[in-house]
């Protein structure tokens, strides 16, 4: 019953977004998102059927942005573990202090260290230290979680997360202590992928997968009036005119695989062109855009120089 | 049709048989899917949900496709708009795979078309030539989807190589040389607990690296001439030890039955270097995978070949201990050619499951017979 009431309580719209300027609890400024609705579909999937969502999509379309989205229009509590190439599945749950365990016994045994230390040694449970993962399941409320770039760890990475995405459960075992930790609320799994690796079948076969595609013009326009809402409207629809013929071209010369120009540096690129006001800005779109925001590479400097260069 | 007829077990068993990772789980999560109302409002809608559910990759979204296409009634109506007519001739309809259906879900793609009859006229003569444009329509429209099973079922049957893309990837797996590398990050307790003894006191623990794998591979894979019909397996062998293992790093060089002076470093033989200057770069370490059919595939026996092949294997052998050949050719069929005389010189065996796991335990120094087939 309980169960029943939790899943139709949360239904992702993908239509709250946050107001101009506002941060969330850790001072984070927050940003407009507008997802498409397959991926609004997929998110509540993926919260009724408590399965990790797999997104994958072109560097810069937002994949990482949607579960900070998805927290603040929930109203629920928002984990981020950034995965890094020396990450272990375990990190994401807990870390054990056992180097600070042995240092407290040292200067104990040195008479050095003060009465209210002295008790922590005697509780081996506290120098546990939680993980993004682990904060989730203890917390009371269902958690929003981000995998980000899980493909960077090691190969074995997604496959020792198994038993926690499945059973929402783990166990410490160090020193004179056996916890076990079992979820409270299912929390709200994404993982984001850049495709650098492939990850095992078993690790797939428990994902929802979402492909995020590259917005249609609409969108594009849609989603830079977001950010900017006080943007004229003809200057957001030529700036992504411009911004679209480039990415055709990078498209057509790199295929699907290259490194195009994406949404985020849309983003960025209107930024810049917007510190003018009015029809000064309007002109400065047909004039020369800013290489630095939008050609990364200096293969993409030579080819598509002559492309976002003054229009005669 | 309605919700509780349609074919959906159908669906699953043709995707399971077509090598989708499914079982009965995805197909309960699929049902639940329903139960909970997702994917009821249309045809696009359950094709989505099925996508979110068992489509893990490009290629299993168009597998997707066309199962779906040949699976599900053109006309499905749930029960929520079951007093929806049912249309008499389908609408043309707009590809399922196109943007707009996809960022659409309102779209409706069943509704009954327009009777532009009425609109129109009534004369019969308007009537009829309708008709005779809504009977080309369906057979071209037939006729199309017959060019799309012809393409599709050669996708569906990818995997007919005699080992899969994860075979090869489960077998690469096993090339390992762990070595510790890298910044200090892992607690050496033993040695940490040494220092304690040693000194009275805990000044400072003591980390060291983390195990990494180092094993490096040198592929060279024979390009051209008896080799065209292996391009494709030669290629998935490489994708499949770049991407998918856990090699340290993975070189792939090219040749024409056998090396000489040059390798290239592109499949169509453009860049090339010489084998000195390569071999002067690389390191040691590298365990040779040669990927070549030695002539067993055209069945010669060539005394040139033999010699030429036997100066480069000399010449790598100074360099790489471990050097294994993989043929695409069966066993069976190596004896009397060139391959049956290479093979007295390094260990060769063919690509079966087996083959390639030979390959790797050879790759990796452990002892494996040489003599594949029976005398």
């Amino acid at each position: 019953m309980d169960e029943v009431l939790t899943n139709t309580l949360f239904k992702y719209t993908g239509t709250v977004q946050p107001k101009p300027g506002e941060h969330d609890d850790n001072g984070q400024l927050l940003y407009p998102y507008q997802p498409d609705d397959a991926l609004v579909e997929a998110v509540n999937l993926s919260i009724y059927l408590e399965r990790p969502l797999l997104i994958k999509g072109e560097p810069g379309c937002g994949k990482t942005r949607l579960a900070r989205a998805v927290a603040k229009e929930l109203g629920l509590p928002y984990e981020a573990w950034h995965v890094k190439s020396t990450s272990r599945a375990r990190d994401g749950l807990y870390t054990y202090d056992t180097v600070g365990r042995l240092r407290d016994v040292q200067l104990t045994a040195a008479g050095r260290l003060k009465d209210e230390y002295i008790s922590r040694i005697d509780n081996p449970a506290s120098y546990v230290q939680w993980g993004p993962l682990g904060e989730a399941f203890r917390n009371e409320q269902r958690t929003v979680v981000l995998i980000d770039e899980i493909d960077k760890a090691d190969i074995d990475f997604p496959n020792d997360l198994l038993l926690e995405l499945d059973e929402r459960r783990f166990v410490i075992e160090e020193v004179g202590l056996r916890m076990e930790i079992q979820a409270k609320q299912p929390p709200i799994v994404f993982i984001t992928s850049n495709d650098e690796k492939d990850l095992p079948d078993a690790f797939l076969r428990r994902c929802l997968f979402h492909y995020i595609k590259f917005p249609e013009r609409e969108r594009l326009i849609e989603i830079v009036q977001l950010h900017f809402r006080d943007a004229s409207e003809a200057l957001v629809s030529k700036v992504v005119d411009r911004f679209r013929e480039l990415r055709k071209k990078m498209l057509e010369d790199k295929g699907e695989a290259g490194k195009k120009v994406s949404t985020s540096e849309l983003i960025d690129l209107f930024q810049i062109l917007s510190r003018d006001s009015g029809d000064e800005a309007l002109a400065n779109v047909d004039r020369k855009l800013p290489a630095s925001v939008l050609l990364k590479s200096w293969d993409d400097h030579i080819r598509y120089l002559g492309l976002i260069d003054a229009k005669v | 049709m309605s919700l509780q007829d349609l074919p959906l077990l159908e669906l699953f068993t043709r995707l399971r048989k077509a090598d989708l990772p499914l079982g009965i789980d995805e197909y309960q999560l699929l049902l639940h899917s329903l139960q909970g109302g997702f994917g009821i409002s249309d045809r696009a809608a359950l094709k989505r949900l099925c996508r979110t559910l068992w489509v893990k990759s490009a290629d299993d979204d168009r597998l997707l496709d066309y199962h779906f296409e040949q699976v599900m009634p053109r006309q499905i109506t749930s029960e929520v708009d079951s007093e929806a007519p049912e249309p008499l001739i389908e609408e043309p309809e707009t590809p399922a795979d196109s943007p707009s259906s996809l960022l659409n879900p309102e779209a409706p793609p069943l509704s009954p078309p327009t009777p532009s009859i009425e609109a129109t006229g009534t004369s019969e003569m308007t009537t009829r030539t309708e008709d005779e444009v809504r009977v080309a329509q369906t057979v071209l429209r037939a006729t199309n989807i017959d060019d799309e099973i012809s393409v599709l079922q050669y996708i569906s049957s990818d995997e007919y190589f005699p080992v899969t893309r994860r075979q090869m990837k489960q077998s690469w797996r096993y090339l390992r040389r762990p070595i510790r590398e890298g910044p200090p990050v892992e607690l050496d307790v033993e040695a940490t607990v040494n220092e304690v003894g040693n000194k009275g006191m805990l000044i400072e623990p003591v980390l060291v690296p983390r195990r990494i794998n180092r094993a490096e591979l040198l592929l060279l894979i024979d390009q051209g001439g008896s080799m065209v019909p292996f391009h494709m397996l030669s290629q998935r062998l490489i994708e499949t030890a770049q991407r998918g293992g856990r090699l340290g790093k993975a070189d792939v060089y090219y040749f024409h039955n056998c090396p000489t002076e040059y390798l290239y470093r592109d499949p169509a033989h453009q860049e090339y270097e010489r084998i000195e200057n390569m071999l002067a770069r690389l390191s040691q370490q590298k365990a040779v995978l040669v990927f070549s059919d030695a002539g067993a595939a055209r069945g010669g026996f060539s005394r040139e070949r033999i010699n030429l092949t036997r100066t480069f294997l000399a010449q790598f052998k100074q360099q790489f201990r471990y050097i294994v050949w993989l043929n695409p050719m069966p066993g069976s069929r190596w004896r009397g050619t060139t391959a049956g005389e290479v093979m007295q010189f390094v260990p060769m065996f063919d690509l079966s499951r087996r083959g390639l796991d030979n390959t790797i335990s050879a790759l990796r120094g452990h002892f494996t017979s040489l003599v594949q087939f029976k005398a």
